[in-house]
C-alpha cells in the first residue's frame, strides 16, 4: 500500500512519515516511482534501517500529515502548504485522474505537517511558521517617512498570521503602563510603534507605491505615519527591512485618521483620497480598494 | 453614517483588527455593550490563588531543606500567573549607648506615622522574553509596591523584631534552645539574657510575573498580600558561648567600642506567623475610564437607544491588548471591605473622570476586596 | 558588587541572609540519600501553553516517586521567531536563557555554561533553515528545584530543561527535526534524539560513584531514563492533540 493513502495518526516530531521514495503500481511495461517531497512541518533526514542508510521524511511538528500531489510542474506555493478542505478535495479528484491516465510514470506529492489546532482557526497565530515572504500580503504600520521611502512595521500577514509578542502595553504606549519597555527611554514618543524592536520591518521606496507614474511618487501624498497599510512583499531584503510594494489596486492604505492620527476615522473615496466623515476634510492617500 | 455601497471598508478577522486597530476594535466591542474579553463592563476577573507549598515554613512544603522562602504565593488571573516569593534577613541595628539599660523605648512618633511601620521590599519581574536592565514598568511597580506597604502600615514594626533565643549545651551534650519571651513563667533565666543589641527583621519579596496581559500592580498587590499573610518567621538565637563572650566586654564598659559579630541562627523547625496589622489589609482593583466615540459605534436598530448611551463607561480590571491600548484614564484604588482607603490613583487623560465614576469604583473596589478576603 | 544597584528596591546593606541551623532539619534524612540519587523512577506533570505571551511555553514537574522532595518545576517559554537586527542571517540564531525565579542558588558562572550546553543542543536540533533573518528564545525559568539536602542538583535540572525545551518548542509550532529528550544517570546525562541512535549532548560532572564505569555504559543508563521521558512526553503531545480536535 502507498504511503500517501494510509490513514496517519497524529504525529509528534521526530516520528517517520515516509521514505522519500517508493515504488508504486507496477503495469506492464511501465513501473511507477512515488516521491515525497517535504514541506512544511516536514524534514528530511538520513536514517539507518538494517544497515543501509536511507532518507524518509519526518515530521517536526506535532500535527497532522497531509499529502498535496504536484499538479504541474511547479515551485509550491504557500496555497498548497495550507491545509485546507479545497486541497482534499483536490487530492481526491486527483487521484482519480491518475488511475484513468497512466502515462506518467512519476508522481510527486508535497508531505506538510500541520497543526490541528490552527487548522480550525479563522486566523492562524502560528506567525512562527508564516515569516512573511516573497508575494504574502502584510499589514503594516507606518512608523516613519522621508522622501525616498516609508518604513513600516508588519503587523500581521493578512488573515492568515499573527506574531506573539508582549503585547501593546508593554512598550509603553499605553497610560496603564508608562514606559514599559527598556528602549522606551531611547526612542522618541513621537514615534508610531507598537513592540519596540519586536515586530519585522519593512521598506516602502518611492517607486513601489504604485503601479503607474512612479516618478511623481510623493510619499508625503500616499502614506503618513501611523496609516495602516496592506502590502506586498517584494523581497526579503537586507537584514532588518523587507521591501514591500503597494503597487497593486488592492494594496495602500487600509485604515488612516485625519490629521496625523488626531482626527477620526477616514473612508477612502477615491484611489488617492481619503476623507473624515465628520469634518468632510480630505486627505490625499494611496488608497487600496477597500473590496 | 458614511458607509454606504461603494466605501463599504474591507473586512478582517477579528484578531487581525485587533492588532491593527485596537481602539477601533475596543470601540466596537464597547457599542455593543461588551468588552474584547466579553466580560461585562463592571466584571471582574476570578482570582485563582495557592501557596505554591514553597514556603519551607509550611507544613506541606515540597522541600523544607535547603530553603529560605518564607511566605509564598502563586496568583493566576485569567492567564496571568503572579508568583511572589518572601524571603527574609537580619539587621542589627544600631542603638546608642545610652538607652543600653531601659528598654528599648517604642515611642510612637505622631509626625513620621511612616517610622511605626516595617517595611518589605520588593522586586517586581515581568517575563517578556527579553534580558537586560529591569524595565520602567518593573522599576515603578517595585517603588509603588514598596511606598503602598510602607505607607498602608500592614506590617507593624514590632512585628519585624526578633526575638533571639539562647542556646545552650549541658554536660551531656543535649543543646536546648530557651527563648526569653517562653521563659517568663519561671523567670530565672531572662535576666541573664538581656541583649545589649537588637535585631530585626528583613522581608524581600520577589515578585515573578508570567503572561502580562494588563496592567500588574493590583495583581502584584494582592499576590503579595496574600504571601505576607501566610509568611511565616523563624525562631532564631544564639549560641550560649557567644553571649558568654559578650558579657565581660560590656561590664567594663566598652561594649560601643568592641562589637563582635552574633551570628543569628535561625531554628528550622520553629516558626511563627507574621504577626500583620490585619485592619490595615487591603485589596487592589484597577477601573478604566473610556469615552465612547460616536463616530464608530455599530448601527443600532432602534433609534430610542441613542440616547441612553452615555459619553464615558467605567470598565473594572483592565485586561488584554485592546484595552491597554486604547486606555487613557485609569483608576486603581486599594482598599478592605468596609471602605479604610489605603491607595488611590486616578489618572487622567483624555477621558474625564467623574465624580459619580471615582464613587462607583470604590464601590466595587470594596466589594471586590471583600471577596478577596476571603480567599486568604 | 560594588556598584549600588538603583534599579531594584535592594533593602538595607548590612542586612545578612537568615542563616538555618543545619543540624536540626525539620525530617532528619538518613539513608534517603542513596535512593534520591536512583534515576528512573520519577513522574512527570506537563502543561502546555501556559504563557501567554510566548509563542510556546511548558510547565514541567519532575518528582521523585520514592522520594517527594526531590522535586524540579520549570517553566519554559520560547520567544520568536523574532526578527534579528543586522546583517542578513539565512537561519536563526537560538539563545537560552536561565533564570532561577524564587531562589538565587546557582552560581552565574554555571548558569552560562548550562545555556552554553542547552543552546549547542538545540542548534543541532531546531530546523534553522526554515526561519531566515530571525531569532529565537528560548526562557528558563526555575520556580523550584530541590533534592534533599543539596542546595540544587544541577543535574535534574539540566534534564528537565531539556524536555522543558522541547516540549515548549512543539507548543510554540517550532520545526525541530525530533522530540529530543534527555536521561540522566548519577551525575551524567546525555541527550539523544532518533529514538537514542544519536547523541546531541552529553553533560558529565565529578562524580565519584560512576567513575569506574565506562563511558558507553553510562550512556546506555542514560537512554533508559531517555526513552522513559521521551514516552511521557509523547503521550502527553498525542493526548493533547486529541483533545483539542
Amino acid at each position: 500500500m502507498a504511503f500517501h493513502t494510509k490513514s496517519y495518526e497524529t504525529l509528534y516530531p521526530g516520528q517517520l512519515i515516509c521514505p522519500t521514495f517508493e515504488l508504486g503500481e507496477k503495469k506492464e511495461e511501465t513501473q511507477e516511482i512515488i516521491r515525497y517531497v517535504a514541506g512544511n512541518g516536514v524534514a528530511e533526514e538520513d536514517y539507518e534501517v538494517k544497515g543501509h542508510t536511507m532518507r524518509a521524511l519526518t515530521a517536526t511538528v506535532l500535527g497532522d500529515v497531509s499529502f498535496v500531489e504536484e499538479q504541474a510542474k511547479q515551485i509550491p506555493t504557500e496555497a498548497e502548504h495550507t491545509k485546507d478542505e479545497k486541497e482534499k478535495d483536490l487530492l481526491k479528484e486527483e487521484k482519480k485522474e491518475e488511475i484513468t491516465a497512466d502515462s506518467n510514470p512519476e508522481r510527486t506529492f508535497f508531505v506538510t505537517v500541520t497543526d490541528a489546532k490552527a487548522a480550525k482557526k479563522d486566523v492562524n497565530e502560528d506567525f512562527a511558521n508564516n515569516l512573511p515572504r516573497e508575494g504574502s500580503v502584510v499589514l503594516a504600520r507606518i512608523t516613519r517617512i522621508s522622501s525616498q521611502r516609508a518604513n513600516v512595521e508588519i503587523l500581521a500577514l493578512e488573515n492568515k498570521a499573527l506574531p506573539v509578542d508582549s503585547g501593546v502595553g508593554s512598550n509603553g504606549s499605553g497610560v496603564t503602563a508608562p514606559g514599559g519597555g527598556s528602549a522606551a527611554a531611547t526612542l522618541s514618543i513621537s514615534q508610531a510603534s507598537s513592540d519596540l524592536g519586536e515586530t519585522f520591518r519593512g521598506i516602502i521606496s518611492a517607486r513601489d507605491v504604485r503601479a503607474t507614474d512612479r516618478d511623481r511618487v510623493k510619499i508625503m501624498e500616499s502614506f503618513r505615519p501611523g496609516d495602516i497599510v496592506r502590502a506586498q512583499v517584494i523581497s526579503l531584503g537586507d537584514g532588518s527591512n523587507y521591501h514591500l510594494s503597494t503597487a497593486r489596486n488592492d494594496l495602500g492604505v487600509v485604515f488612516a485618521r485625519a490629521f496625523n492620527g488626531a482626527g477620526g476615522l477616514m473612508y477612502a473615496i477615491d484611489w488617492q483620497t481619503m476623507v473624515a466623515p465628520n469634518t468632510g476634510f480630505m486627505e490625499p492617500r494611496k488608497c487600496a480598494k477597500p473590496f | 453614517m458614511a458607509e454606504s455601497v461603494e466605501i463599504r471598508p474591507m473586512t478582517f478577522h477579528r484578531e487581525v483588527l485587533a492588532r491593527i486597530a485596537p481602539d477601533l476594535y475596543m470601540q466596537r466591542h464597547l457599542s455593543l455593550g461588551l468588552r474584547p474579553s466579553l466580560r461585562a463592563f463592571e466584571e471582574f476577573r476570578n482570582v485563582e490563588i495557592s501557596d505554591g507549598r514553597l514556603s519551607c515554613a509550611s507544613e506541606d512544603s515540597i522541600n523544607r531543606e535547603g530553603n529560605n522562602i518564607l511566605g509564598s504565593n502563586v496568583l493566576k488571573c485569567g492567564k496571568t500567573m503572579v508568583i511572589t516569593s518572601i524571603t527574609g534577613g537580619v539587621v542589627e541595628e544600631n542603638i546608642p549607648v545610652k538607652s543600653e539599660e531601659n528598654e528599648i523605648v517604642e515611642s510612637y512618633n505622631e509626625t513620621d506615622r511612616a517610622a511605626n511601620f516595617g517595611q518589605v521590599y520588593p522586586v517586581v519581574e515581568v517575563e517578556r522574553g527579553r534580558v537586560g536592565a529591569p524595565t520602567d514598568e518593573e522599576m515603578t511597580l517595585s517603588q509603588r509596591i514598596y511606598n503602598c506597604i510602607l505607607h498602608s502600615g500592614l506590617v507593624p514594626k514590632t512585628a519585624l523584631d526578633v526575638a533571639v533565643g539562647v542556646r545552650s549545651t549541658d554536660a551531656e551534650g543535649k543543646t536546648t534552645i530557651t527563648y526569653s519571651d517562653e521563659q517568663e513563667a519561671d523567670g530565672a533565666l531572662p535576666t541573664t539574657f538581656k541583649f545589649r543589641r537588637k535585631w530585626t527583621y528583613t522581608l524581600y519579596a520577589k515578585i515573578q510575573v508570567f503572561s502580562r496581559d494588563g496592567p500588574l500592580f493590583e495583581l502584584c498587590w494582592n499576590s503579595l498580600l496574600y504571601a505576607l499573610a501566610n509568611t511565616k518567621i523563624p525562631r532564631a538565637f544564639v549560641d550560649e558561648r557567644t553571649t558568654d563572650l559578650k558579657i565581660p566586654i560590656s561590664m567594663r564598659g566598652r561594649s560601643a567600642a568592641i562589637r563582635e559579630t552574633f551570628d543569628i541562627i535561625c531554628d528550622p523547625t520553629s516558626f511563627l506567623p507574621l504577626r500583620l496589622n490585619t485592619s490595615n489589609k487591603a485589596f487592589a482593583s484597577n477601573f478604566a475610564v473610556i469615552d465612547l466615540d460616536p463616530e464608530v459605534q455599530l448601527p443600532k436598530d432602534d433609534d430610542d437607544m441613542q440616547d441612553s448611551m452615555p459619553s464615558s463607561v467605567l470598565l473594572a480590571d483592565i485586561q488584554g491588548e485592546a484595552e491597554e491600548a486604547s486606555v487613557t484614564s485609569t483608576i486603581s484604588v486599594v482598599t478592605d471591605g468596609v471602605g479604610n482607603l489605603k491607595h488611590f490613583k486616578a489618572v487622567g487623560g483624555s477621558s474625564k473622570i467623574t465624580m459619580d465614576m471615582m464613587r462607583n469604583s470604590i464601590k466595587l473596589a470594596k466589594l471586590r476586596a471583600s471577596d478577596l478576603d476571603r480567599k486568604c | 558588587m560594588n556598584i549600588t544597584d538603583r534599579r531594584r528596591i535592594l533593602g538595607p546593606a548590612n542586612a545578612k541572609p537568615l542563616v538555618f541551623d543545619k543540624s536540626m532539619g525539620p525530617a532528619q534524612r538518613g539513608e534517603s540519600e542513596e535512593v534520591s540519587s536512583e534515576t528512573g523512577n520519577d513522574a512527570m506533570y506537563i502543561e502546555n501553553g501556559i504563557v501567554g505571551n510566548s509563542n510556546g511555553s511548558s510547565y514541567l514537574e519532575v518528582k521523585s516517586r520514592i522520594n517527594d522532595k526531590n522535586c524540579t518545576l520549570l517553566l519554559t517559554s520560547v520567544y520568536g521567531p523574532r526578527p534579528s537586527r543586522g546583517a542578513f542571517n539565512a537561519k536563526a540564531t537560538l539563545s537560552v536563557q536561565f533564570r532561577e525565579v524564587t531562589l538565587e542558588k546557582i552560581p552565574a558562572g554555571q548558569l552560562r555554561e548550562v545555556c552554553t550546553f542547552l543552546t549547542n543542543i538545540f542548534n543541532a536540533v531546531v530546523n534553522l533553515e526554515r526561519y531566515p533573518k530571525s531569532g529565537i528564545d528560548i526562557f528558563l525559568s526555575l520556580i523550584h528545584s530541590s533534592s534533599g539536602p543539596q542546595d540544587y542538583e544541577l543535574e535534574s535540572i539540566i534534564t528537565t530543561c531539556v524536555n522543558g525545551i522541547t516540549l515548549a518548542f512543539v507548543d510554540a509550532g517550532i520545526e525541530i527535526l525530533d522530540t529530543v529528550s534527555a536521561g540522566m544517570y548519577k551525575k551524567n546525562i546525555t541527550a539523544f534524539m532518533k529514538n537514542g541512535t544519536e547523541v546531541v549532548g552529553f553533560w558529565k560532572d565529578d562524580d565519584d560513584n560512576s567513575a569506574s564505569e565506562g563511558i558507553m555504559d553510562i550512556v546506555e543508563k542514560c537512554k533508559e531514563h531517555y526513552l522513559q521521558n521521551r514516552k511521557t512526553m509523547i503521550e502527553y503531545m498525542i493526548r493533547s492533540s486529541k483533545s483539542s480536535n
